[in-house]
């Protein structure tokens, strides 16, 4: 069976509408079957190998599992202690109209920006409203609203798929990075494997950047862990979308996002996996060395090579690594250096 | 005139650059010869490339690690523009990320 996700432009709620799905119809199957994601360009195509029931959601133990996910909390983290709430009205939105959801699916899912739903700021920064009240050049802009099915797939989406790390940020306050892989071939069975290697992982960082860029990274060392050295494993993402959520007063808003093209990556991981582990060990050295106090430079200047592959990064990153190394105060022990194979890989990636 | 247009991984890969990017290793290593790394860097032009070069083989002439003459007739040809010399300047430095066998490069 095959059901399309018809993309709106909004590319994290597209995002998580497709993982959504792909969730719901993991949950019908009982996880017996595991839907591919694919990304066709104008929408996302989720496909199985045989037909699905469309009868057992409610009495399903892994519909049930999804709604004990721990982000439902991050995705409604406006709406504070009512975030409960909200993720029971997904579920009961899902369970009440998902025949019809499937059967929308199956032509190609839209968006109806308009709808009854306001969508969660902290599930895409693009549905933060602009200013709540009326100013003196009596400018106002409301909250994105989306129709009923589209608002319950993205939250379920954004529940499974998105990666909210928080970090302590300045003035006492805390602040969220927020990452989601965005699929380009991926069996939605080895995402949540990925998702299981990946999403407990997190440094201290410096930015949201350095975030998605060590976020990026990890997924690419658990592609190829998964892959185990054969160049057809059908796990590939496109992209990592990110942003962040700062505290502002009593209230999260968004701060900047954007997003890292990880194709470049993944193709290493799958292409040369022995090259690629040993390169992919120095880069995650240098993050972790980059998350501690003074080695803010060696972490600025991974996150530009990983974020913008060319001979200016890499020149950069190879002075401050350089640096480290000669200085027998800064301790750089011999293991962490890069291996010839591995060198010659990085100096092939930002050709 | 395109297909002759150096790169790094031609660059990295060549045997004069190699055997300097070796050299600066061990005389940062051995010597805290940090100052040819600086000037190194600093190098924007190919006058500039070899004047940093010549300071760094006459601090360096006793090591053994020390570049031979073919080398450096070698360098010097490769370094004809600035472009060029950016390149030689990131290879020659990509040695000293490398692991390396310290023992062996003094002996």
């Amino acid at each position: 069976m095959q059901f399309c996700v018809t993309k709106s432009g909004l590319e994290i709620l597209d995002t998580c509408r497709a993982y959504g799905l792909a969730e719901l119809v993991r949950a019908l199957t009982r996880g017996r079957i595991s839907p591919t994601i694919c990304d066709l360009g104008g929408s996302f195509l989720i496909r199985t190998a045989t037909d699905i029931d469309a009868r057992a959601l409610p009495q399903s133990d892994e519909w049930r599992a999804v709604f004990a996910e721990n982000a439902w909390q991050q995705v409604f983290l406006t709406y504070k202690k009512q975030w409960p709430q909200q993720r029971d009205k997904v579920r009961k939105s899902i369970e009440q109209c998902y025949r019809e959801i499937l059967a929308r699916a199956a032509t190609g899912l839209g968006v109806d920006f308009g709808g009854p739903r306001t969508l969660p700021g902290a599930l895409d920064p693009s549905a933060f409203k602009g200013l709540k009240g009326l100013t003196g050049g009596n400018y106002a802009e409301g909250a994105t609203l989306v129709d009923e099915a589209s608002w319950a797939l993205a939250c379920l989406g954004g529940a499974v798929a998105q990666r909210y790390k928080l970090q302590r940020a300045a003035a006492k306050k805390w602040a969220y990075f927020v990452t989601v892989p965005v699929p380009s071939e991926v069996r939605f069975s080895d995402f949540r494997s990925i998702r299981n290697l990946v999403y407990g992982k997190g440094l201290s960082y410096n930015g949201v950047l350095n975030a998605a860029a060590h976020f990026s990274l990890l997924l690419a060392v658990s592609v190829r862990e998964k892959a185990q050295g054969n160049p057809m494993f059908p796990v590939r993402f496109s992209r990592v979308a990110y942003f962040s959520l700062f505290q502002s007063g009593q209230q999260y808003k968004p701060s900047m996002g954007g997003v890292v093209d990880v194709e470049r990556l993944t193709r290493v991981a799958l292409a040369r996996p022995e090259a690629a582990a040993e390169m992919f060990t120095t880069w995650d050295y240098l993050f972790r060395r980059g998350s501690t106090q003074g080695g803010e430079d060696l972490a600025e200047a991974i996150t530009e090579l990983i974020t913008a592959p060319s001979f200016e990064t890499y020149y950069q990153h190879a002075r401050i690594f350089l640096r480290y190394i000669v200085d027998r105060n800064k301790g750089v022990k011999h293991e962490n250096l890069y291996t010839k194979r591995a060198l010659e890989e990085v100096i092939n990636y930002v050709q | 005139m395109c297909s002759n247009r150096l790169t790094l991984p031609t660059a990295y890969a060549d045997e004069a650059v190699q055997a300097f990017g070796k050299a600066l290793r061990a005389a940062m290593t051995f010597e805290q010869d940090y100052a040819s790394l600086v000037e190194l860097e600093g190098a924007e032009t190919a006058e500039g490339f070899a004047a940093a070069i010549q300071r760094f083989l006459r601090r360096n002439h006793k090591s053994p690690s020390r570049p031979r003459e073919g080398h450096l007739e070698r360098l010097m040809a490769l370094a004809k523009t600035t472009d060029d010399v950016r390149i030689l300047r990131a290879a020659i430095i990509s040695y000293g990320l490398t692991l390396w066998d310290k023992k062996e490069e003094k002996s």
